[in-house]
């Protein structure tokens, strides 16, 4: 009971974006749902996916001439709510375990070693080696239950149920930016190299207490490039989760897609707004002509992905229109 | 009709590098990727079943053998499409040589030339 409600935290409800308009197809998918472990937008991966299968089935079985609510039987039958949500679950499971085990053994023992170089009474240190153990567990513990039952698989793909739009949108591609990708692997390559850092620095502690110091600032230097890392991941998180499709633009992070038809003009935003800052000249803009005649400007950072290539495509785009109206 | 014989794990692996194959073509979506399969296998389409379409899809994800994303699809939901990976193209090679090295030690040793035993 108790881990049911650990793994399904924070909602326990199906995500009213799961439902559909056949009601044989929500019971099952209700049921499916009291089934599945894992926060809401966790388990609306694994609803949107069954759903869509399901109607899709159904399509077909329709089309072969079958009544909607038999097709609907057919297809609910072949897929088993028991099933799906075990491997549902397996999944889950190997995520968290995949997360938990290396990072509770790596800061648990690491850092109960590191301390056990310190001077003290055996009692102690056996006292420190529990403490950090159990820290450690409890820690691999934490980042394995967010990672599997809270986080949905890939923060930069899009909610599943929110529709986009219906666009001819083959080609996107979701993906960190290369610079984002960079930054992401040295931050890897430097958690990693922590924790025999602070076994080297244990052992050296025990000759010489003050070069301890010394060793302690390169290290707390790098950790000030947390915030970094931080603004980095919301940079992305705001700005480069823009992309380009074949007919239209796809604005993720508004849920948008502007049709290429309905553009008015790219430009600098230096050549619509006066005093901007430096960052702020080498971001481009595309205005979109919505139904009321209202204008949406679409701003293109050159940080996001594919940036000059899609104001390039934007421009071509304009240019050929003015060519040929 | 004879019950078909089929070790589970020969059985696991071959509808693995199957479905890999379809994504090969093309990125696929969940049914298109059941009913591409199920065509492949003609009169064996019962080995494969719906309801073990996503353990073996999310079994291939966690290996990073197939990747995943999402959008819209032709009802205007979104829809969730597998795409294979270069680690996935290089375990696809490496199964098909596998397999081929069986079926001709199969065709060398113990079938004939219609597939029945020597």
């Amino acid at each position: 009971m108790m881990l049911g409600k650990l793994t399904r935290f924070p909602g326990t409800r199906i995500p009213a974006e799961a439902l559909s308009g056949h009601s044989l197809l929500n019971a099952y998918l209700t049921d499916l749902d009291s089934r599945l472990l894992g926060s809401a937008r966790v388990r609306l991966q694994t609803l949107a996916e069954v759903r869509d299968h399901l109607e899709e089935s159904a399509r077909h079985h329709t089309e072969s001439g079958l009544p909607e609510d038999r097709a609907m039987e057919l297809a609910i039958q072949a897929m088993p709510g028991k099933a799906q949500a075990m491997a549902q679950r397996a999944e889950l499971l190997r995520r968290f375990v995949r997360v938990a085990v290396p990072s509770g053994l790596l800061w648990g023992v690491s850092m109960a070693a590191f301390w056990s170089f310190m001077p003290g009474s055996s009692e102690i240190l056996a006292l420190v080696w529990m403490l950090w153990l159990s820290t450690g567990v409890l820690f691999g513990a934490f980042l394995g239950w967010y990672t599997a039952f809270i986080m949905p698989q890939r923060l930069l793909t899009t909610t599943p149920g929110r529709q986009l739009a219906a666009a001819p949108s083959r080609g996107i591609s979701v993906s960190y930016s290369p610079a984002m990708q960079r930054l992401g692997a040295c931050m890897s390559i430097f958690f990693a190299l922590m924790a025999p850092a602070f076994l080297a620095l244990g052992v050296i502690g025990m000759f010489n207490s003050a070069a301890i110091e010394v060793f302690f600032f390169p290290w707390w230097a790098c950790l000030l490039l947390a915030p970094v890392l931080v603004f980095d991941f919301f940079m992305v998180r705001l700005a480069a989760r823009r992309y380009e499709a074949r007919d239209y633009v796809i604005v993720v992070r508004d849920f948008l897609a502007l049709p290429l038809n309905r553009l008015t003009a790219v430009g600098n935003l230096s050549d619509v707004r006066r005093f901007l800052p430096y960052y702020w000249k080498r971001v481009h803009y595309a205005e979109f002509k919505r139904d009321g005649g209202k204008a949406v400007r679409l701003l293109i950072y050159p940080t996001m992905l594919n940036a000059g290539r899609l104001f390039a495509m934007l421009q071509q785009h304009l240019e050929a229109k003015a060519q040929d109206p | 009709m004879a019950e078909p014989r089929n070790d589970a794990q020969i059985l696991k692996g071959l509808l693995d590098a199957l479905v890999l194959q379809v994504l090969a073509d093309s990125d696929s979506y969940g049914f298109a990727i059941f009913q591409t399969v199920t065509a492949r296998l003609k009169e064996d389409a019962p080995l494969f079943r719906e309801a073990t379409l996503y353990p073996l899809l999310y079994r291939l994800e966690a290996k990073g053998f197939v990747d995943v994303y999402w959008m819209p699809g032709d009802r205007g939901t979104d829809r969730k499409y597998y795409r294979i990976t270069k680690e996935g193209k290089r375990h696809l090679k490496e199964r098909i040589q596998d397999w081929g090295r069986v079926a001709r030690i199969l065709h060398r040793t113990v079938l004939d030339d219609k597939g029945g035993a020597k």
